[in-house]
């Protein structure tokens, strides 16, 4: 069984949702919230499975509840609800924590899939963002020296794939491995950068002097 | 007043190393003679001891004051005895100075211990003198000195305190002494000349600054006058007559020709002053020429010309003060001040030589020129300084320009980037209106009149689809796709994928490496998602096909995008009018492009290929 929080301020979306679960067994809603604090109240309590978060909540950014979730529900996925899915927006969520995305316009079918195929550890990813991704750690362009997390030669194959059209399928068969693999390949990518992109963050404030050198580790 | 003080300190100055000599100065006694001799004879080796009237004198000694310009055909002699004190020690007798024009012998017991050498005139009246008394032979030192005086008479003649003692006692005072009046002068002479040597050269590349010349030429007189100082002429050499033309009027022309600079240094005109000083020289040097002149003569008109040279000082050193005043050149007013001191020096040596002042003094002159190059070192120094001082504010000046040039350069860029950055976003702005208005603006309207009509709810949300499409389409031209067709064809993929997989149509995707595509700004990258999505539309709705190949394949002047499937087969024709909105549309975007694209049937079963041909530069 899988725990859906929802953090939406859109009826409209929130009842597709609602919509969508009812034709499945699998999937139950356990809370909604429609604003910033309210998700982020939700988070003492107990962890869902998956939490299906809005970037333009009116209280305040869906970035900030990514991190905190993160940060309180470790095991759980995240998962962005995204109008096109587009690059900037997306990027900062995986920076965040989140490890799917969901677009606001998919089919109800659409929508439980990506919920199943996220929390069963799969990641949907696009050309653009696979871009970013090797820009990101790629050694030159690399903001931080001090913390090294690098993208494995898999990982980095299966993005430069990605970035030249290949779907999962075609990718998993070039590389002779399953689709599900190359799935997970991208999990991992995506949380190497919310690791990293966390201790670039410690790093810049340790440069800046924001935190004494005792709470680095 | 204060010029006789300053006398004084210099003869004390002058006397000081004579302090040093510590033995007790013997008994001397004096003896003159009337002139007896027309001319000059050597010494003879032996000598009787002169009866007459002897008288003790106190040393140092003079025979009489020189008489001023006469000086007459006969030879007087004059002499000086003393006892020689019992003593272990081998003795020296040291005499710091002898001075006539004339000649010197020293006896011992009645032979010939020493004699002056070369030219009577010019005689070594600056050499001390350091005689040991003990012959080498082993004989006894003799007991009773004897010092014989030649002298023309009425050129007057004398000699400094003297010394019997042994070496201990007595070496050092000499040595000093002998450094002070010997080795100090030649080695400034030296020096001198070295320095105006230097400033000849600067001189020879900068004519119009007069100084640097000016002190070549003092330098240059300087070291004929040292010579003067410097031990008894060699006649061979040159003779006696000219030696004494040149050393004497070198003097006055080294004292016209300091004012002359100091006047050039602080940049005063006073011609009048200079041209009397070169005159009164130039006269002097003529009327003292040897032609009509012997040696002694010239001796004796020194005096004279030293004293006309000294009036001529004294007259014009004032006008220099004042000159050296009037400017702001703080070094010609030390200068011109020091040429007061210059006075009294000369002055000191004019009466040192002539039997004024006690002959222990030391002659001044030679060192006056030290302090006046240390002075002209200093001004070339400053100059020195100065022009690299210049050089580096010149060079920071530059550095000034320069940074001020970069930043209007800087500035016009900026202005020039900020005009192209509002071309770009005017058309930016233009192309997305345009596409607004054709895309989803005119899609919009369609559905907005459905609704309307209370039509059909599917077409309604086709319509609305197509709409999300276009936007979608339009988010993702704006997406940075840096050079990269290849990203563009996966992001354009990506799109597409959910309706192809809908309508059970299966995608092949051939897409390898490819050339960087620096054209590919947002509206391109729009054509060419148009372009291909328009052709794929067509396939979907109208081929039947079950399988879309999208290639690429890089040439060297561009790429060729193929679009085939395994439809009805379609290639568009003139008359085909229904379909020539989109396919103008596909062509005309390929032209903006500087592409093209083509439809062919030619070597396939089935189906069709479209390709669109991409330029590597536009």
């Amino acid at each position: 069984m899988i725990g859906l929080v929802v953090v939406e301020d859109d009826p409209l979306f929130r009842q597709s949702v609602h919509d969508a679960l009812q034709q499945c067994d699998d999937v139950v809603l356990r809370a909604e919230a429609v604003t910033l604090s309210e998700g982020l109240a939700l988070l003492a309590g107990e962890p869902a499975q998956v939490l299906l978060v809005d970037l333009g909540l009116p209280d305040g950014s869906g970035i900030e509840l990514i991190r905190a979730a993160h940060q309180a529900w470790p095991s759980c996925a995240i998962m962005v609800a995204t109008l096109f899915g587009d690059e900037d927006r997306v990027f900062a969520s995986l920076e965040a924590g989140a490890t799917g995305y969901l677009l606001k316009s998919a089919l109800a079918t659409g929508i439980v899939s990506e919920i199943r195929n996220l929390h069963a550890g799969g990641s949907p990813i696009s050309p653009l963002i696979a871009r970013r991704l090797l820009r990101y750690f790629s050694p030159p362009s690399h903001p931080v020296p001090a913390p090294v997390i690098d993208l494995s030669s898999r990982e980095l194959q299966v993005l430069k794939h990605i970035t030249r059209g290949y779907s999962v399928a075609e990718i998993a068969e070039q590389l002779q491995v399953s689709p599900w693999t190359v799935q997970t390949y991208v999990r991992r990518v995506y949380e190497k950068l919310g690791v990293r992109s966390k201790s670039a963050a410690v790093d810049a404030a340790h440069r800046l002097g924001l935190l004494g050198s005792g709470e680095r580790r | 007043m204060n010029l006789a003080r300053l006398l004084l300190s210099l003869w004390l100055l002058g006397s000081a190393p004579l302090l040093w000599a510590t033995s007790v100065q013997p008994d001397v006694e004096f003896l003159g003679q009337p002139p007896l001799l027309s001319s000059f004879t050597s010494p003879a080796a032996r000598i009787a001891m002169p009866e007459g009237d002897w008288q003790r004198v106190q040393l140092p000694h003079t025979l009489a004051k020189r008489t001023l310009g006469y000086a007459s055909e006969r030879v007087q002699s004059s002499y000086y005895r003393l006892t020689v004190p019992p003593s272990e020690q081998p003795l020296f007798l040291y005499l710091p100075r002898w001075q006539t024009v004339g000649q010197l012998a020293v006896y011992g017991d009645g032979r010939l211990l020493w004699r002056s050498s070369g030219d009577r005139v010019w005689n070594g009246f600056n050499t001390p003198l350091w005689l040991a008394l003990d012959p080498l032979d082993g004989q006894p030192r003799p007991r009773q000195l004897l010092l014989r005086l030649d002298s023309v008479e009425g050129l007057g003649g004398g000699i400094s305190s003297l010394w019997l003692g042994s070496e201990e006692e007595l070496l050092s005072s000499y040595r000093l002494r002998h450094t002070l009046q010997i080795t100090l002068p030649a080695a400034t002479g030296v020096a001198v000349l070295a320095l105006g040597l230097f400033a000849l050269g600067i001189w020879s590349r900068r004519r119009h600054e007069a100084i640097y010349g000016l002190f070549f030429i003092t330098s240059l007189l300087y070291c004929l006058r040292i010579v003067h100082y410097l031990g008894p002429l060699d006649t061979d050499m040159i003779g006696a007559s000219w030696f004494g033309w040149i050393t004497v009027n070198a003097l006055g022309w080294l004292v016209a020709i300091t004012q002359s600079f100091i006047l050039r240094l602080c940049r005063q005109q006073l011609r009048w002053l200079e041209r009397s000083l070169m005159g009164f020289m130039l006269a002097a040097t003529l009327l003292t020429l040897p032609f009509w002149q012997s040696a002694e003569h010239i001796g004796a008109l020194a005096s004279a010309s030293y004293l006309g040279g000294g009036l001529m000082y004294l007259f014009s050193v004032p006008l220099v003060i004042i000159a050296a005043h009037r400017s702001n050149s703080r070094l010609a007013r030390w200068l011109a001040w020091g040429g007061l001191l210059a006075l009294a020096v000369g002055i000191h040596d004019w009466l040192l030589q002539n039997y004024l002042l006690s002959l222990d003094a030391l002659y001044l002159v030679p060192y006056w020129q030290i302090a006046f190059c240390l002075l002209f070192g200093i001004i070339m120094g400053q100059r020195y300084v100065a022009s690299i001082g210049g050089l580096e504010r010149s060079r920071e000046e530059l550095a000034l320009r320069l940074a001020e040039r970069e930043a209007e350069l800087h500035a016009s860029h900026q202005q020039l980037r900020e005009i192209e950055r509002r071309d770009v976003l005017a058309q930016e702005r233009q192309r997305l209106l345009q596409d607004m208005h054709d895309g989803l603006g005119s899609t919009l309207t369609g559905a907005l009149r459905m609704a309307q009509r209370g039509g059909d709810a599917a077409d309604l949300e086709q319509a609305l689809h197509e709409c999300m499409d276009e936007l979608k389409l339009t988010i993702d031209s704006i997406a940075p796709m840096e050079a990269d067709l290849a990203l563009l064809l996966a992001t354009l993929r990506f799109r597409l994928q959910p309706r192809l997989e809908a309508s059970g149509i299966r995608l092949c995707w051939q897409v390898g490496e490819l050339p960087r595509l620096d054209w590919l700004t947002p509206g391109n990258v729009l054509h060419i998602m148009r372009i291909l999505q328009e052709v794929v539309a067509n396939i979907l709705k109208h081929a039947g096909a079950e399988e879309i190949v999208i290639k690429t394949q890089p040439e060297t002047q561009g790429i060729r995008v193929q679009v085939a499937d395994n439809g009805s087969g379609f290639v568009p024709t003139d008359t085909a009018r229904i379909q020539a909105h989109g396919i103008n549309n596909i062509r005309s975007r390929a032209k903006a492009l500087g592409g093209w694209v083509a439809w062919s049937i030619e070597g396939r079963t089935q189906g069709s290929e479209f390709t669109l041909w991409l330029p590597l530069n536009q």
